[in-house]
């Protein structure tokens, strides 16, 4: 385990969770013509709930007062499986951690819902769970595509045997495909989706315990987001090596987290929340996708 | 084509004894009387054979002068430009009138409002529940009657509850309740559904929370000139059209012909709350469905709509312009003259916005298909408005009952045949389009002269029904005229009215995720309204829906 790094990834990971959010809804508030709130506004949110009371349901269980703080662990431990700013990831051999971590984490949202009492918090659950069922397995398959392809375990960029692909290009495409479910917006913000349920699996918690839920998400999203990184130093050019090379490492997590948080914006302000069935079927032709890199690393090496 | 007189010929000779007498009001419009016991019957006839909209009806108290109360049923046929008040006398001691709610389920909430308003018993009623009051309002307690006062707060009822229909197999279903506070519906209304999964398979409904008894306010407290400014604060969206609805019966009552510039300028405020009022709405839906940038964009529109209505009347709402005997300002010609730039300015605009909007695929995914009523239950519960004619049924007051300067414009009164919200939000985005032809047509061609000149005389006891076309359909305000410079009955049915107790109708078989924007769809208008519930539990019915043609024409 590579301490300094963890220490930097997870410091990183708490600071610009909510930044990236806050961009996000500045990036949509500029498409609809609006000012929109400055990019601290998601940190202010947080900081102002955290003030707040906790307000629970009758008859609450265990379960739900340590799920968000739970919830936030999971998040935060995608952080020391992987390579952000540094060539160096925390720890060797977390891809597969990372992927499990991606996986659970959808589901807590699903139990955070069902487990809330509330009618509507039940229907966002089980939205969530049917969601992350149809979605995760699209994730595994581009990032088990990807770990493949590179031909180790460890999410990061010193075994640098990535070069451009037919594998990594597919892959990339199914991934970020994904990654707009992922990141829990219109228009696959089902779950959610204020104007039908009100806030879904949210919508029974207050004050830290959603401060601490809300993070999770942000530190989820953004650790998702740092992987398009991972397929981007591939256009690296073989020659550059040593500090040129951690400068552009660098440089390209932030194009990565940048350039995610841009498509997932646009794809927000550009569509109306999609039904259940609709998100189903448009998941079905992504899984199909990503199945494809899957078969093309295995068969075709020829293609890579 | 058949005439009024034709109808009343055609009732005559189907119910030969039950027409008691034919009088002639103001304006062609007539009050034929029948007997207690024959207003079921003629009422299915007129309404289901004869296709007449069942438009309002309202209960008066007579009890001091005449000993008796009487219930008036209102319909009104728009092809031939007729409204026909059928009129029952119901004697002191024996408060009952049979029910048409068996036979026209339209009269429902109308029959119910007036058991509980005026302690008028509709006899046969299947479904005599609560509709506007508290739950802890007493059951003899008849806020409409003339001995009500309104002064001090009315004994509560203990332990009060709303008796829910409960559908017979609902054990093995989940209670979803919508409201009575909603995120997505800002105002109270409180709809309980039955899921299975998330398919609603009853839907029950709960209004009333909104009631302030305006009817009686108006009728206690304020005078004729007056009441234009409580009727305008009915809605905080169409509140030109209850004003002019209002002033529209007073002027009829005392056949009082508004001077001529004055009907310009109403036209133009009521086509200016239109505009304001469907973009707002369009607004609102894309958000429904989750697409907010529709909201910000239909919204940036609406705002220089609502600088327009600045301008013209120096409020962005509430106008307060249009009162009995014309509007209270004119319209400087420097003013004039920047309004109708702004105008065309303002439909270059919408027309982009609009080819923009509608044609985006994820928002016709959701808008097509859901929220489905049928051509003939949009017939038998006589629905109003942009609702009416997205189900193909054709009406449109300011047309068939030409008022103001309608008739001086030239308008087109867009019609669907989908009966889903798609075929809904179509209708209403070009209803907007032709609002604002129409608002540039009137600054183009506003005459000259005075805007306001006093009614000299209003005659007692005139019976009189003002109709205009609002942004949610017509809205009809029934008046008799009164002694002391006030109303003496004055019934206000707004659009929503008629519209919502179909929405049930709409509900069953879709989805929670449906449920906002169907409601939505009807465009409602709580305050307005106050007044609901109907439960249906078709559970499982089929219905071929053909969204198809909706979208026809905006290509």
């Amino acid at each position: 385990m590579n301490l300094p790094v963890l220490a930097l990834n997870l410091a990183l990971a708490i600071a610009i969770a909510p930044l990236l959010d806050g961009l996000r809804r500045k990036i949509t508030a500029r498409l609809q013509n609006r000012v929109g709130p400055p990019l601290t506004q998601s940190w202010h949110d947080i900081i102002k709930l955290l003030r707040k009371e906790t307000v629970l349901p009758e008859g609450a269980g265990l379960m739900l007062r340590v799920l968000p703080a739970l919830m936030l662990m999971l998040s935060l431990a995608m952080f020391a499986m992987i390579a952000t700013v540094t060539v160096q990831s925390p720890m060797d051999e977390g891809g597969i951690i990372f992927i499990e971590l991606a996986v659970l984490s959808a589901f807590m949202f699903a139990i955070a819902g069902g487990m809330s009492g509330n009618p509507y918090g039940v229907v966002g659950g089980s939205r969530e769970a049917i969601l992350a069922t149809l979605v995760e397995p699209s994730i595994i398959v581009s990032l088990t595509a990807l770990l493949l392809f590179k031909g180790s375990l460890t999410l990061d960029d010193a075994s640098r045997s990535l070069a451009f692909g037919g594998t990594l290009v597919v892959a990339a495409v199914a991934y970020l495909l994904s990654l707009l479910v992922e990141s829990g917006r219109v228009p696959f913000d089902v779950a959610e989706a204020e104007s039908e349920l009100t806030g879904g699996y949210l919508i029974e918690f207050s004050g830290p315990p959603l401060a601490m839920l809300k993070l999770g998400q942000f530190i989820r999203a953004t650790a998702m987001y740092s992987v398009p990184k991972l397929f981007l130093t591939a256009l690296i050019p073989v020659g550059v090596t040593g500090d040129a090379f951690s400068i552009a490492v660098t440089a390209l997590y932030m194009v990565s987290i940048l350039l995610c948080t841009l498509l997932v914006s646009m794809a927000e302000s550009l569509n109306a929340r999609y039904r259940l069935l609709e998100a189903s079927k448009f998941y079905a032709v992504v899984l199909i996708f990503s199945l494809l890199a899957l078969v093309i690393a295995f068969y075709a090496p020829g293609w890579r | 084509m058949k005439t009024d007189k034709n109808i009343v010929d055609e009732l005559k000779n189907r119910f030969p004894g039950g027409i008691l007498k034919v009088g002639e009001l103001r304006e062609g419009q007539l009050l034929v009387e029948l007997r207690r016991e024959d207003l079921p019957r003629v009422m299915e006839y007129a309404h289901n054979t004869l296709e007449g909209q069942f438009l309002t009806m309202a209960g008066a108290d007579y009890v001091d002068s005449l000993n008796r109360f009487i219930v008036d049923y209102v319909l009104g046929w728009y092809e031939q430009g007729a409204v026909i008040i059928f009129r029952a006398v119901v004697p002191r001691g024996d408060e009952s009138f049979p029910a048409s709610t068996p036979l026209i389920p339209v009269a429902d909430w109308y029959e119910r409002e007036v058991k509980e308003t005026l302690g008028l018993n509709p006899v046969g009623h299947p479904n005599p529940r609560k509709l506007l009051t508290s739950d802890d309002w007493p059951e003899d307690l008849f806020p409409m009657r003339k001995g009500f006062r309104n002064e001090a707060p009315p004994p509560v009822k203990a332990d009060a509850k709303f008796p829910f229909i409960e559908p017979e197999n609902a054990g093995s279903f989940n209670v979803v309740p919508y409201g009575p506070y909603h995120f997505a519906i800002h105002e109270p209304i409180y709809f309980r559904f039955h899921v299975d999964g998330e398919r609603i398979t009853a839907a029950d409904l709960r209004a009333g929370f909104n009631y302030r008894g305006l009817e009686k306010i108006a009728e206690t407290k304020m005078s004729y000139e007056t009441i234009p400014f409580v009727a305008e604060r009915i809605c905080g969206i169409c509140g030109s059209v209850h004003g002019e609805a209002y002033s529209q019966a007073l002027e009829r009552a005392a056949g009082f012909e508004t001077p001529e510039r004055a009907r310009w300028i109403r036209a133009m405020m009521l086509e200016i709350e239109r505009i304001h009022s469907h973009l707002l709405w369009l607004g609102v839906a894309t958000h429904m469905v989750g697409f907010d940038s529709g909201l910000m964009q239909f919204w940036r529109v609406r705002e220089r709509i609502m600088f327009l209505a600045e301008l013209l009347t120096g409020n962005r709402k509430q106008y307060g312009m249009i009162v009995p005997g014309g509007v209270r300002r004119d319209i400087r010609e420097d003013k004039r003259e920047k309004a109708l730039r702004e105008v065309s300015e303002i439909l270059a605009e919408y027309q982009e916005l609009l080819d923009a909007a509608l044609g985006l695929g994820t928002l016709q995914t959701r808008l097509r298909g859901v929220g489905y009523l049928s051509n003939e239950d949009a017939r038998r519960y006589s629905v109003m408005g942009p609702v009416a004619r997205a189900s193909g049924v054709n009406i449109d007051a300011r047309r068939d009952y030409p008022y103001e300067a309608y008739p001086h414009f030239e308008f087109e009164t867009p019609v669907q045949t989908g009966g889903d919200v798609l075929a809904r939000t179509v209708v209403r985005a070009y209803d907007t389009l032709e609002s604002i032809k129409i608002v540039k047509q009137a600054l183009e061609t506003l005459p000259d002269g005075p805007v306001h000149t006093p009614i000299d005389y209003i005659p007692p006891d005139v019976t009189s029904v003002g109709l205009v076309e609002g942004p949610r359909g017509t809205d009809v305000h029934y008046l008799i005229t009164g002694g002391e410079d006030t109303v003496y009955r004055w019934r206000v049915r707004a659009p929503t009215y008629a519209n919502l107790p179909v929405t049930p109708l709409m509900l069953v078989g879709e989805t929670l995720a449906d449920a906002t924007v169907v409601i939505g769809s009807v465009d409602p208008c709580i305050s307005c309204t106050e007044r609901m519930m109907v439960v249906d539990d078709r559970t499982g019915e089929e219905r071929v829906i053909s969204g198809q043609g909706s979208l026809e024409g905006i290509k």
